[in-house]
């Protein structure tokens, strides 16, 4: 029987030792088995290879550093999640949380559909379109509402942000593309949810951000 | 590749460095940079973040050199410095709701930031490694990284993590599956052949 990975792992590491099994069984299965001593040769020319893999040139960053440590630089705060951040990022999980354990149909209730004509009724999500989209509209005259980004800010915030409005863009597009087609209201209900919880995060990130730049 | 524990220690500099002579600490800024940046860009994928927890790292470095008893231990002091650092980091509430939000809406992924646009890998073979590695779970790609290229025991990596040697034997082991994967090897499915037969 091979031995198995652990085994080949110990075997590589430890080789004098011939393996975890008693009486160096995986030295002896391996020294006999193509299979088994060609896996191992490629463990250790994974070590090999691991060793020489070429990591980005970065730039000379002595004159910042120099700067930090003279003081004529503030030392570099990671964003700490205060009450707000906190609040808003639980916020955001409580609402993915509730969509996760409320999506079955008995929490479904009956709404009748803006959209359709004569006023047909419809089953909707307990989070209706019209209140995800009112709530859109609130979180995005906050996000309005915030002072300018700082010039200088840390890379994980800017990532951050940046990524949380790619995706609401996506969003947007996915949202604005069924216009033209035959789009059922009840489908744009999670992309509304999506858009909702994702702004949320934005809120709580521009928050951090601005929080940290007043120190 | 060079790592911290590799570059041989000057003990004189490193005594005019916690003497605050601003040369000397210059000095050991661009003898161990190089080596400290490989330890945090595997740690860290995300190369931004990397270069941020870098330069945290050489600033905290050359505050606590006071601090460093050995001066032939240096290397290991620095790497010891940037492996907290970078697990602080992973750690940390902010870092868990930037995954959060990314496994919420599909998002960002090591990848993507190693793409064929890159021009500082050569080789096909070091490109798909690279790839690969970046494709790991960060503290999978972490203890694999600390193991095999770091060389410190499981009793070492686990402690650094809060746990213990299991954990980073189990880690290594889930590495090194998800790397044979990604890697297109899967010798498991092949049936034994002694030698014998084989050739």
């Amino acid at each position: 029987m091979h031995p198995d990975l652990a085994e080949l792992l110990s075997l590589r590491d430890h080789p004098q030792t011939g393996g975890l099994g008693p009486d160096g069984a995986a030295s002896q299965h391996v020294a006999g088995c193509a299979i088994c001593s060609a896996e191992l040769e490629r463990l250790r020319r994974l070590r090999v290879a691991m060793q020489n893999v070429p990591v980005p040139a970065g730039r000379d960053q002595w004159q910042e550093i120099a700067a930090r440590l003279d003081g004529r630089s503030p030392a570099r705060q990671w964003p700490r999640p205060g009450w707000g951040l906190a609040g808003g990022l639980a916020a955001t999980l409580a609402v993915a949380v509730g969509v996760a354990l409320f999506r079955g149909p008995a929490t479904h209730i009956a709404v009748t559909s803006a959209t359709a004509g004569g006023g047909t009724s419809g089953e909707l999500p307990a989070d209706s379109v019209a209140s995800l989209m009112e709530e859109s509209k609130r979180l995005e005259s906050v996000l309005a509402a915030f002072p300018a980004e700082p010039r200088v800010a840390r890379a994980g915030t800017v990532l951050t942000a940046a990524g949380l409005e790619d995706r609401i863009e996506w969003i947007d597009l996915a949202l604005g593309a069924p216009n033209t087609g035959n789009f059922e209201i009840t489908a744009a209900a999670p992309l509304w949810r999506q858009r909702v919880d994702l702004l949320n995060s934005l809120v709580a990130v521009r928050y951090a951000q601005v929080r940290t730049a007043s120190f | 590749m060079t790592r911290l524990t590799d570059i041989d220690a000057d003990p004189a500099l490193v005594a005019r460095a916690q003497a605050g002579e601003r040369q000397a600490l210059a000095e050991i800024y661009r003898r161990y940079a190089g080596a400290t940046r490989i330890v945090v860009h595997r740690l860290i994928a995300r190369r931004a973040l990397a270069e941020d927890l870098h330069q945290d790292t050489f600033v905290e470095v050359l505050q606590r050199l006071g601090e460093l008893r050995d001066p032939r231990a240096i290397g290991a002091w620095i790497r010891s410095i940037a492996v907290s650092k970078c697990l602080m980091h992973l750690r940390s509430p902010w870092h868990r709701s930037a995954v959060w939000i990314d496994q919420l809406t599909g998002g960002w992924s090591a990848p993507g930031e190693y793409d064929d646009a890159d021009d500082y890998l050569g080789a096909a073979a070091g490109r798909r490694l690279d790839r690969a590695l970046g494709r790991l779970p960060e503290t999978a790609r972490a203890v694999v990284w600390l193991h095999d290229v770091e060389e410190l025991t499981h009793e070492e990596i686990g402690r650094l993590f809060g746990h213990t040697a299991s954990f980073s034997k189990s880690q290594l082991l889930r590495a090194h599956r998800r790397l044979r994967q990604l890697l297109d090897h899967d010798p498991e499915k092949l049936p034994c052949i002694p030698i014998s037969q084989n050739f």
